[in-house]
């Protein structure tokens, strides 16, 4: 594919995206406060105050810091959704796709089940059964975000299965390991980068989403869901609290649907249309 | 087509045994169970005792599940603890309410979004696609809860222009017939209950329009290239076709499948979806309803409201293949 | 109403802004009341729930024995106009003659107090059995009058039942098949209009009450709102007339709004951290002290309740019966003194590690107090994991005596008697593990002391004894704040609720 690094959507999302991943690595460098460190006598400072460049929060907390911990937290999990459901969504699907058979009919109907599951409650089940913590949480997002990885290279790989170097170097006696690492996966890796950029968008606020209904991770940990899930009833009080995260957020999941966007463009676009 | 329909319909067993097996056996191991939770704060350790053994939830989890299974065979969802009612009967007085929500969620989006995504597809790598792409993942890019608020706080807060919360004004009530209030209104023939319906429907519809319209814009985007990109689309740009005429004729056909799985499959997502929105504006809904079931870990209707889901799922890809067939003929025959 | 000036601003907005906001349909000139509720509405049958709210509503409609009137600080009759203690174990009730049922029908009589007794016993719907858990049996004396009969000598037995005994109908349940639902029919001064699952109840005004107010409101609907957000902007917004349970950081929000009064009352719910024995290092009757000596209420009050809250020393605070004033062992705000202690009970080198559970979202501020606490025991040495399960993974670990530490409150704690049986008394429950043969027959002397003098000293014993021996150490009770539209007159209590009839529109 060639990639047309001058489109708008690019220079937008790369740029906002850019920004955060700076202010994620970097941001210590701009504030001199930690993200727990309360200071009730401090509490709800408005930015550009007691040295606090984007206020204090409830607890009197440095809103910067914890924008700058909750980036990584943010990220880093929605990272982890997204690289654990890919690689076990697009292993699950191209040997669904690859081998057909059984274990297709057996896994098809696995994640049909999967798939049916209302999500939200889903992942409401998993951390009322396992308790909640950061690794909880991951899994709970994790839970049906394989299914539209698997779906496509199920898909794709039916289809590169039928193509005649395929054939012949199954026919040679390529073992299935050797197929799928030669052949299959390599070629399904675009479409899953492409589902990936989009799906981490949409693990950032399911993040936000638990942390909404009481479950998300524990309270020593900022996350951007936490914060303007907290920051929400001080809206008309303190504005900054709800709506530094809600920036946060939104600059990081409009950046990541743009990239995607564009990312899709460039590659065929009559294969991507299920990529959601 | 028959065909299709009965292996897609056998082939929902499993599935429906799968999903409520998951959920019946997730929140009947974790902690916490019925009668601990639904009994006040002061009940007695007796009390609990024998609420329990009238629950039934002494027997082996195995037994619960086994008897579950059997009344679903009888069309029996057995009866909610938390409301002492059969759980069909809940089910059914909640889920019109969330479809009803859901309808004109999708409504409103599809009318913003089709076009917004049309607009795009049509320019292609200008400037105003990028324009258009920006503001339809807008709506995306914060999570409903916090659109939810923000909407409250300016359009009924600041403005007064809506409701706040809720479905309809106190003293207001027209016949069910669909469960649809604004239907049921116009029905009823009372024009006023309907357009106090809609004000109450407006914010979280448009809540959820919301989250729904980068999604649907960006699939229409990318159908209506794709559709461009059909030898046919080219003769008739060569011909000198006019550009509405080509639009309409050629792009809107072939970009339907795709749009119209999509709006498919957001419809099963927004029936579940909607829970946070439910929670945010009191929507007497199916949302609220299983997640206050599942918080109180009743059983009974948390499995029942999830295997009424998992079954209207269903349902709704079994119309969207159907729709395939009908719109596509080529497809028929080997679809299933 | 404004319409026009809503069709103008929402000119935008097509037809939808074209009607006014929420019309009721009612008459104008009936004074319709709209209060939030944020408690669950699940059954029509008056013995299915078990909160104040619910409890509230039923004792108005079909009626109860009476209520607690916190301003007066008594007991007072609603279906019954007097009673006695005949002796240890026996209380007669002598009900009303000059009540009509809301169907034109006879007023309460004994036969509907056992029929109703018999009800929140062996009704399938009823969890409400844990009233009469020390209640051996009810027997009629005659037409009007009854006897409760304690299994033991029973001081506090009307803080058991006398506004959470529902009367129903014995009548009415032999003609229909569902009298809740088709035959709601009662004595109170308000009688049922309308019940929606989860969403509104309304009731009507009971004009043939005896001296009810004409200023009461004809029609009062409780419409239920879970985000505080949206109880105040459809207070603010003319949808309800009373929002309740404003929480702190919204209360500024309604400041400086003219058209809208702020009503506040002391609660009746304690907030307190639990220090479980059974786990290390609660053990330690020091370590304990040092936790409670590490934690600065005033502060927590002052600058992050914005001042909406009572700070307590022990059990009891002013609202609750038998508080005979502050205690004299009281553990202060002292983290030197906390770090003395810690040092003593072997902890000079920083520890002990905790597992500190809290809820989110149950009680105002809960995960935020917590986690407050957390910063402040870890000033003087603890090591903290602070943990916010699910409410239904808490509940149960709390009952079964899993936590180790918890920060919770409890509500209905109007009489000390039954919440400190419940979570101090030997074995009584496992919701904290504690065990002192001192407490336990203080407790079990206070039940049986009908005196009412002599009974809140013995509580008053009691409270010294929790006080220093810190198993739950007391925090506050929080201030219930309500929005009210001007031109409502409504004097909030200790639990909440609201008594129509006492309301001026």
């Amino acid at each position: 594919m060639k990639f047309d690094f001058l489109n708008l959507k690019f220079i937008i999302g790369a740029f906002l995206l850019g920004f955060v991943l700076f202010l994620a690595l970097f941001g210590n460098l701009i504030t001199p406060f930690t993200a727990n460190k309360q200071s009730l006598m401090d509490s709800l400072l408005p930015p550009l105050s007691g040295g606090h460049i984007l206020g204090t929060d409830h607890l009197g907390r440095d809103i910067l810091a914890r924008m700058i911990s909750g980036a990584r937290v943010s990220l880093a999990i929605a990272a982890s959704v997204v690289v654990i459901s890919g690689v076990v969504g697009v292993i699950v699907g191209a040997l669904s796709g690859y081998l057909r058979g059984t274990w297709d009919l057996v896994t098809q109907k696995i994640v049909e089940s999967f798939w049916a599951f209302p999500p939200i409650l889903l992942a409401i089940a998993i951390l009322a059964f396992f308790g909640q913590s950061l690794t909880n949480v991951i899994l709970a997002l994790t839970i049906q975000r394989w299914i539209p990885y698997s779906r496509m290279s199920r898909a794709q790989a039916m289809v590169l299965r039928s193509l005649a170097y395929v054939e012949s170097s199954r026919v040679m006696g390529g073992g299935l390991a050797w197929v799928m690492r030669r052949h299959i996966l390599p070629n399904l890796m675009a479409s899953a980068i492409i589902v990936g950029t989009f799906s981490m968008a949409t693990a950032i606020l399911a993040e936000a989403s638990l942390s909404f209904l009481g479950l998300g991770v524990p309270p020593q940990i900022a996350t951007w869901g936490g914060m303007l899930a907290e920051g929400r009833s001080y809206i008309t009080r303190a504005w900054w609290l709800a709506v530094m995260p809600g920036v946060g957020i939104f600059i990081t999941v409009l950046s990541l649907n743009l990239l995607g966007d564009w990312l899709r463009d460039q590659y065929d676009p009559k294969k991507t249309l299920n990529l959601i | 087509m028959l065909h299709l329909i009965t292996t897609r319909l056998l082939g929902a067993i499993p599935v429906l045994l799968l999903v409520t097996m998951a959920i019946f056996g997730l929140l009947r191991l974790a902690p916490g169970d019925a009668a601990e939770l639904l009994l006040p704060d002061d009940a007695t350790e007796e009390q609990i005792a024998e609420t329990r053994e009238a629950w039934g939830l002494d027997r082996p989890i195995w037994a619960q599940y086994g008897q579950f299974i059997g009344n679903l065979a009888r069309f029996d969802l057995g009866e909610s603890y938390r409301y002492r009612a059969p759980v069909f009967e809940l089910i059914g007085e909640r889920l019109p309410a969330t479809l009803e929500l859901s309808f004109y969620a999708l409504v409103m989006a599809i009318v913003i979004a089709v076009p917004l995504g049309m607009i795009a597809a049509l320019n292609k790598g200008k400037i105003i696609d990028a324009i258009v792409s920006v503001i339809s993942i807008s709506g995306v890019s914060a999570p409903s809860f916090w659109v939810g608020i923000l909407l409250v706080l300016f359009f009924s807060g600041y403005l007064n222009l809506f409701p706040s919360s809720g479905r309809l004004p106190y003293g207001v009530s027209v016949p069910s017939v669909t469960g649809f209030v604004t239907f049921d209104a116009l029905i009823a023939g009372s024009f006023d209950t309907f357009l106090q319906a809609l004000k109450y429907l407006a914010l979280p519809a448009l809540t959820l329009t919301l989250a729904m319209i980068g999604i649907i814009s960006r699939i229409t985007r990318a159908a209506v290239i794709d559709a461009g990109q059909e030898e046919h689309v080219f003769t008739a740009v060569a011909k000198g076709m006019k550009r509405g005429t080509i639009v309409r004729r050629h792009l809107m056909p072939n970009a339907a499948i795709p749009i119209v799985t999509i709006i498919g499959l957001e419809l099963g997502a927004l029936i579940s979806g909607s829970i946070i929105v439910e929670v945010v504006f009191s929507w007497p809904g199916i949302g609220t309803l299983l997640f206050q079931a599942i918080s109180v870990r009743d059983m009974p209707l948390t499995t029942g409201a999830v295997a009424s889901y998992t079954i209207l799922f269903i349902a709704l890809n079994l119309l969207i293949d159907i729709f395939y067939v009908l719109i596509d003929p080529r497809l028929r025959g080997h679809k299933a | 109403m404004t319409k026009t000036r809503q069709g103008l601003i929402g000119g935008a907005f097509g037809a939808l802004a074209v009607l006014g906001l929420t019309q009721p349909l009612a008459a104008q000139d009936d004074k319709l009341l709209m209060v939030t509720s944020t408690f669950p509405m699940t059954s029509p049958t008056p013995y299915a729930e078990s909160n104040a709210q619910m409890y509230s509503v039923w004792c108005q409609t079909y009626g109860c024995l009476g209520r607690y009137n916190y301003a007066a600080k008594e007991y007072q009759g609603i279906l019954v106009e007097n009673w006695e203690v005949v002796d240890p174990t026996t209380w007669r009730f002598k009900l009303r003659e000059d009540l009509v049922r809301h169907d034109g029908g006879p007023g309460p009589t004994t036969a509907d107090v056992l029929h109703s007794y018999d009800r929140v016993l062996n009704d399938p719907a009823s969890i409400q059995k844990n009233i009469f858990s020390e209640v051996e049996t009810i027997r009629a004396v005659d037409d009007y009058t009854f006897e409760i009969v304690t299994k033991k000598p029973l001081a506090s037995l009307l803080s058991y039942i006398f506004d959470r005994f529902i009367i129903t109908s014995a009548e009415l349940a032999e003609a229909n098949e569902n009298p809740d639902e088709d035959a709601a029919f009662g004595w109170g001064p308000y009688k049922l209009a309308s019940y929606m699952l989860d969403q509104e109840i309304a009731l009507e005004k009971n004009d043939d009450f005896p001296g009810i107010s004409a200023d009461a409101p004809d029609t009062a609907v409780f419409r239920q709102i879970r985000e505080a957000e949206q109880r105040v902007t459809a207070l603010m917004n003319g949808e309800v007339q009373i929002a309740r349970l404003i929480p702190p950081q919204l209360v500024s929000r309604l400041e400086g709004n003219d058209a809208i009064s702020l009503a506040q009352s002391p609660s009746i719910e304690p907030m307190f951290l639990a220090f479980n024995p059974k786990f290390e290092p609660w053990t330690d009757k020091r370590v304990r002290q040092a936790a409670a000596h590490s934690i600065n209420k005033d502060l927590i009050i002052d600058r992050f309740l914005m001042g909406l809250a009572d700070k307590m020393d022990g059990p009891l605070g002013e609202q609750q019966i038998c508080y005979t004033g502050p205690l004299d062992f009281v553990i202060d705000y002292n983290p030197e003194k906390a770090r003395a202690l810690l040092a003593e009970a072997g902890y000079e080198n920083g520890g002990p590690k905790v597992e500190f559970m809290t809820a989110s979202g149950r009680y105002i501020s809960d995960r935020q107090v917590s986690e407050i606490v957390t910063q402040m025991m870890t000033e003087v040495g603890f090591e903290v994991d602070l943990q916010v399960p699910e409410y239904a993974n808490l509940t149960a670990a709390m009952r079964a005596g899993e936590l180790p530490m918890y920060y919770l409150g409890r509500g209905l704690f109007l009489d000390p008697s039954e919440p400190l049986s419940q979570y101090l008394e030997t074995d009584v429950t496992q919701r904290i593990g504690y065990s002192s043969p001192e407490l336990d027959a203080l407790l079990q002397q206070e039940r049986q002391t009908l005196d009412f003098d002599e009974r809140c000293k013995i509580v008053r014993q009691a409270a010294e004894l929790i006080a220093e021996e810190v198993p739950m150490f007391f925090m506050w009770s929080h201030r219930l704040v309500h929005g009210v539209s001007k031109g409502i007159e409504w004097d909030a209590s200790a639990d909440g609720e609201i008594w129509l009839s006492d309301v001026k529109m």
